[in-house]
């Protein structure tokens, strides 16, 4: 399962599950975590599907996925907004997901480490 | 038997991976680097204007003066020179060879592998000029340098590079106020002080000498890195340094540094009262005195490529006065970027491979 989940479903598909969960729980937000592509260092996600709160903070967020991944608080962990920028982590996810989210209704982070130089 | 005989193996690959890379980084890449005369040039935090050109709306405002004319001009055009001392006085640091060897490797160089722990060092290197020299500070030699290799200096410290930056940077202030910089009435207090800066700055440089002894130097960074899980010889990214610059500053037992303290931000955010409890460190040990603080931030600029709306936020950062400079680069060298003219960010380059200098001698070399 390397291939990104929008490539494995059709967008139909990921359209009509939206739907789906938005009207048995209105005030969750649909969202896919993936790993960088190009990642190394950080170790995959077994379950990249979530259903957040939209009141939480996407710094508390973060949390839940850095301790899901088992990682040490000095380890550099990146979440990316549809591949591309830094959310500021103090906005909700509701207000994340207002500005960014994609056609198919779900909202897709990424997340990666650093580059590493020599 | 069989033990020492991987290791003879491991020792004349690591020889010959040394020798590669030091004939690799030894080229010196005769780029020149141009300015444009028509907008204002960056360098950590001061602003500089090439600007020669008569016909120029800027210039035109400064005709009203009418006699003073040809005062203001020349104070414009002498910028460059100005521009030149600062950006030489700024310490460059790069791959060295025929180092004392480090412990528990064969190595004896960082050619191929030290980059981001070099352009580390050189952003240390400017948050404690910043803090016992001052941002107005410049190397009285810094022209003679200029004037005797002025050819490779151009071509090694500063080039350009358009717009194309990659994803990790760190960037940095330092927030406290420094008011070590006074101005001297009298000509005797004058040398005093220039004697003084000259002493720290010598200072400055030996704690980043390499050998296992200086405070900053590779030895030790590459000590505290183990405790991230990285050796000699592995590729460092810019969070990685910035612990580890942080436990250097911690561990340092030379006096001077005892006012000195660095505070890496997590998860993009920095905490103010985090940041004030290290600058109040002292109090606990009863001194009324407050530490200067080294924020640093590490940060990803995007994913496959940088994120170009970051642009201009890296510009904000680069001219604030007590920006010490960026980190990071595009895919596998890092650069310390210290400044920017439009789009383009002025760099220094650690991939240049240079003999080791002794800094346990009195009067070391400078250059």
């Amino acid at each position: 399962s390397s291939r990104p989940f929008k490539q494995r479903k059709s967008l139909a598909t990921r359209m009509h599950e939206v739907t789906e969960i938005r009207l048995k729980y209105p005030n969750k937000i649909p969202v896919v975590v993936e790993r960088y592509q190009k990642e190394k260092t950080l170790p995959p996600l077994n379950r990249i599907k979530f259903l957040v709160s939209q009141d939480l903070a996407l710094a508390q967020f973060a949390v839940i996925l850095r301790t899901r991944l088992g990682l040490a608080s000095s380890q550099t962990f990146y979440l990316l907004v549809n591949n591309k920028g830094l959310p500021n982590m103090a906005i909700t996810m509701q207000e994340l997901y207002r500005d960014n989210r994609d056609e198919d209704g779900f909202l897709y982070l990424t997340y990666a480490s650093q580059e590493m130089f020599g | 038997m069989e033990a020492t005989g991987t290791d003879e193996v491991e020792k004349i690959k690591s020889k010959f991976m040394s020798a590669w890379h030091n004939m690799k980084y030894s080229w010196v890449l005769k780029t020149k680097t141009y300015f444009s005369r028509n907008s204002p040039v960056f360098l950590l935090g001061k602003c500089y204007h090439f600007k020669t050109d008569g016909m120029s709306a800027a210039l035109d405002s400064f005709r009203s003066y009418g006699s003073n004319f040809d005062k203001i001009n020349t104070e414009i055009s002498g910028n460059v020179e100005e521009f030149r001392k600062d950006f030489i006085s700024r310490i460059w640091l790069t791959y060295r060879e025929e180092f004392p060897q480090i412990k528990g490797s064969a190595l004896t160089t960082d050619c191929g592998w030290g980059c981001t722990l070099r352009t580390g060092q050189m952003l240390l290197a400017q948050g404690l000029m910043l803090h016992f020299l001052g941002r107005a500070w410049v190397w009285p030699d810094a022209l003679d340098i200029d004037n005797s290799d002025s050819e490779s200096w151009t071509a090694n410290t500063v080039k350009k590079l358009t717009a194309s930056f990659e994803a990790s940077l760190t960037a940095e202030r330092e927030p406290k106020i420094l008011s070590n910089h006074h101005r001297p009435t009298f000509k005797r207090n004058r040398d005093a002080n220039e004697m003084r800066n000259e002493v720290y700055h010598r200072k400055i440089i030996s704690w980043f000498g390499d050998s296992p002894l200086a405070a900053f130097g590779l030895h030790q960074l590459i000590e505290y890195g183990k405790k991230s899980g990285k050796t000699a010889g592995d590729w460092y990214g810019p969070a990685v340094v910035a612990h580890i610059l942080r436990k250097a500053v911690e561990e340092a037992g030379d006096p001077e540094l005892q006012g000195v303290t660095v505070y890496v931000a997590q998860d993009c955010t920095v905490y103010s009262s985090d940041v004030i409890d290290r600058q109040c460190s002292f109090l606990d040990s009863g001194k009324a005195d407050t530490k200067a603080v080294i924020i640093l931030v590490p940060v990803r600029l995007g994913g496959e490529r940088t994120n170009m709306d970051y642009l201009e936020f890296v510009k904000g950062i680069l001219s604030l006065e007590y920006c010490v400079g960026i980190i990071g680069g595009k895919p596998k060298q890092s650069y310390y970027f210290a400044g920017f003219q439009d789009d383009s960010l002025i760099y220094m380059d650690p991939h240049y491979c240079q003999s080791f200098v002794d800094v346990s001698i009195k009067d070391f070399p400078l250059e």
